[in-house]
């Protein structure tokens, strides 16, 4: 049977106390009581032990004062009996203290001994009363030698602690003990070897039924590799932070619905977001991003983020993207979803890089290419032309110098006709000389003449656009085409038709250079029409034209480079294919300029006359 | 090849060089009818190759040649001392190149093809300024002859003479008595062939660097 709560052990004492006070009473024996006094001193504690003695003492008097064997063995006995009672409740007492802690050890409380790490206790007071062997171990003391330690200076334990740490944990401790509060304490405590560890520690004060605190109870747990660890991590995310905002990209992360919530801190500078004022994260909108794109770009930029966002797709795009001093630069922009196991997306990483100084760089390269270009045309028109008119100027020489000569004979006195006559053979054979310059040009240039088979005018005119895609581009000029998808292939010079379409596109192009319009876009148009021809129209929205009529002819330009050989060309190759090819100013401004050739034409076309053969030399390089 | 005819020694002839013969053949032709006699190159390096006769001429240059250039063949003509005068004609006219040309001593510089007239002037111009060259040189050159037939004393005081010193400043400079110094100075006047003192400083600074 067990007695566990003071109740029981109270009403057990009392009970055992009454049977031996009414067992003394009647066979009036004083020694009984001693039982009772046991008893009470046993479990009710030895303040009231004292009391029992008192009792005892007392009631013993009563019964042996009683007894007729008179006073005098009856003062002796008492005599005996108080002492025999006060030494039976003194040496419970010293009992009683000693099993109560056994107690506590080996029940209530943890086995110290036992736990895993290092345990501890304290007194009350706060000195150090015991140390479980592993802590021994790990100090590197023996147990005679930790007990000089323990008995010699209160706090001597702290040699174990790191300095660092001895001011900051002694003043928790104070703390703990002052107020009972557990202890939760983190500090490095020196190992047998001189290193130190960090631990947990860990301690409870255990209570008395008063609540009166009789001491501590405490754990150590080496958290060192978890610290490193942590320490380690916190560095590593430092070091990341450090590279997020330190590599040359700007980056941000988007919620999967598309809200921008971080931005680094590049990004930041570049931008001038201020994260501080930003509103709270991840509620920043989507659409207040695409504001940050230059106006002409949102539109583009806002079906890619959405076309991107909608289907999960990795998503690229290039944008000028305002910048903090209000410029707007060429970026390169680049998301990828991050996804879970299941697919689902959990958000979107994102590269901006600034390209703007390559995108210039590149154009510029590209009208300098465009110069070149020119410049080669131009060039090479020359010295074409040089060259033509040295071979030409040769035999017109030898024909002026030899019809001198011719004249001098026969105005002489008297007037030599044999010379005359010699002369005159001379400039006949001059004048084949030039004749045959003429034909060797024009045999030069007809080498190129392709012959006519059948075309698709809509595969002409994309493939021309795809040619003058960098040049729409760097001149801003939107592309604006209505093929007719049932466009009948038609019979014509795939490369004089070539040269037609590039011809009036760039005329168109340049048209608008130099305009201040919104928009600029070139309208180009195929159309089947009834009366069998195929059309192609191109639409500026430049300026127009002063004077139509006048700009087929050749070397009118109104364009300050220009050799005014591209329409009058134009012309001439489309009048070869029996169509025809005339220009118009739009009501609503700009240009329009269309040509017109017959469906089947294949039978009819078998040479390019002569008279286009130089002006073609034009097309190819005009 | 289309060599003089004419067998008196100071008549003009024009020095044609084109690599066209038409060209080559026509231009002699005209020339021919207003009685410049012609030679013919077709070749720069042919004319280097050539001794050129010994009359008054001109060049007739085509600047555009295979080879050597006209203008190529100015300089190395300039650089051998042959100072014949050049006519050049090309193909087209190039502002720069006939500013060079012409700073270089060309007589003219004509774009083909030219009309008879101006070409024939352009080469009587050309016949002209090199007559007068050569009367120049030929002076020069019997002056010089003369010259070398002075005694050293003789010589020592023509150089005093044209230097303006007189009589009696000549023979303090030489060491001799001023009757000595007259008599030298009147052999002197004679055999250089001089009228008169001012005569005398013409044909003097009209010698060569070296005699002076």
């Amino acid at each position: 049977m067990e007695l566990t709560s003071t109740k029981q052990r109270r009403a057990a004492a009392l009970a055992i106390g009454a049977a031996s006070v009414l067992l003394a009473l009647f066979v009036d024996e004083p020694y009984v009581l001693l039982v009772a006094v046991a008893v009470i001193c046993i479990c009710i504690g030895w303040e009231a032990g004292l009391v029992a003695v008192a009792s005892a003492g007392l009631l013993s008097s009563v019964i042996l004062f009683s007894l007729e064997s008179g006073a005098i063995g009856g003062a002796v006995r008492l005599a005996v009996f108080v002492v025999a009672a006060l030494a039976l409740w003194f040496v419970i007492k010293i009992f009683r203290t000693m099993s109560f802690y056994d107690r506590v050890y080996q029940g209530a409380g943890p086995n110290i001994a036992d736990i895993p790490g290092l345990g501890w206790s304290a007194y009350p007071d706060g000195r150090l009363r015991f140390v479980n062997p592993a802590a021994l171990e790990y100090v590197g003391v023996t147990a005679d030698e930790m007990r000089r330690i323990m008995d010699g200076d209160d706090y001597h334990w702290t040699q174990f602690v790191h300095p660092d740490d001895v001011e900051a944990s002694m003043a928790r401790w104070h703390h703990n003990l002052e107020t009972g509060e557990p202890v939760i304490d983190e500090q490095r405590v020196r190992r047998f070897d001189g290193t130190y560890r960090w631990f947990r520690d860990t301690a409870v004060a255990s209570r008395d039924e008063h609540g009166r605190i009789t001491g501590w109870y405490g754990q150590m747990e080496d958290i060192d590799d978890q610290k490193k660890a942590e320490t380690a991590l916190r560095e590593r995310e430092r070091e990341l932070r450090l590279l997020v905002d330190t590599v040359p990209t700007m980056i941000w992360l988007m919620t999967p619905a598309g809200l921008p919530y971080y931005f680094n801190k590049r990004f930041l500078d570049w931008a001038g977001i201020d994260a501080v004022k930003e509103e709270p994260r991840g509620t920043r909108q989507f659409a207040s991003h695409v504001e940050l794109f230059h106006p002409d770009d949102r539109a583009a930029v806002k079906a890619v983020f959405e076309k991107s966002f909608a289907r999960g797709e990795p998503l690229q795009h290039k944008g000028r993207l305002c910048r903090k001093d209000g410029k707007y630069r060429w970026i390169d922009s680049r998301f990828e979803p991050l996804r879970d196991e299941d697919g689902t997306i959990l958000r979107w990483y994102g590269v901006n890089f600034d390209i703007d100084d390559e995108v210039r760089a590149q154009e510029s390269l590209r009208l300098a290419d465009e110069r070149l270009a020119r410049a080669l045309r131009a060039a090479s028109l020359s010295e074409l032309s040089v060259s033509i008119a040295h071979e030409l100027n040769q035999p017109l020489q030898a024909v002026v110098a030899n019809a001198g000569a011719f004249q001098r004979w026969l105005t002489a006195d008297p007037p030599n006709f044999n010379h005359a006559s010699r002369v005159a053979q001379k400039i006949i054979r001059n004048a084949d000389a030039a004749a045959q310059v003429v034909a060797r040009i024009r045999a030069l240039f007809s080498k190129t003449e392709g012959a006519p088979h059948a075309i698709d005018l809509n595969v002409v005119i994309r493939e021309v656009c795809d040619l003058l895609g960098d040049t729409l581009t760097s001149s801003g000029v939107k592309l604006d085409l209505h093929l007719d998808p049932r466009l009948p292939a038609t019979t014509a010079d795939q490369v004089q038709m070539e040269q037609v379409v590039l011809n009036l596109v760039r005329n168109g192009i340049e048209a608008m250079q130099n305009v201040s319009i919104n928009v600029r876009s070139l309208r180009i148009v195929s159309r089947h029409q009834n009366d069998g021809t195929v059309e192609v129209e191109v639409r500026d929205r430049g300026r127009g034209f002063s004077n139509p009529e006048r700009i087929f002819e050749a070397f009118y330009t109104t364009k300050p480079d220009g050799m005014g050989m591209g329409l009058a060309i134009c012309r001439s190759i489309i009048e070869a294919h029996y169509g025809r090819l005339w220009a118009e100013n739009v009501e609503t401004g700009g240009a329009s300029i269309t040509f017109s050739i017959p469906i089947r034409a294949a039978d009819s076309i078998h040479t390019i006359t002569a008279a286009t053969a130089d002006s073609r030399m034009g097309a190819f390089r005009d | 090849m289309g060599v003089a005819t004419s067998g008196i020694a100071e008549s003009p002839v024009a020095i044609v060089i084109d690599d066209d013969a038409a060209v080559r053949d026509a231009l002699e032709e005209l020339l021919n009818s207003v009685g410049i006699d012609t030679i013919s190159f077709s070749s720069g390096q042919e004319v280097l190759d050539a001794t050129l006769p010994d009359r008054p001429s001109c060049l007739v240059l085509d600047v555009r040649m295979p080879g050597l250039s006209g203008l190529d063949l100015q300089n190395l003509l300039a650089s051998k001392g042959i100072r014949t005068p050049i006519v050049f004609l090309t193909g087209h006219g190039d502002i720069a190149m006939s500013v060079e040309a012409m700073k270089a001593g060309a007589v003219d510089f004509l774009t083909k093809p030219v009309r008879d007239q101006t070409f024939l002037d352009a080469v009587s111009t050309a016949i002209a300024t090199d007559v007068a060259r050569r009367a120049a040189s030929t002076a020069s050159r019997n002056s010089v002859a003369l010259y070398e037939t002075l005694t050293p004393r003789e010589r020592e005081v023509l150089k005093l003479v044209v230097s303006g010193a007189m009589n009696k400043q000549i023979a303090s400079d030489l060491g001799i008595s001023e009757i000595t110094v007259k008599l030298h100075r009147s052999n002197m006047m004679k055999k250089m062939n001089a009228r008169s003192i001012s005569h005398l400083i013409n044909v003097w600074h009209s010698f060569p660097a070296d005699i002076r």
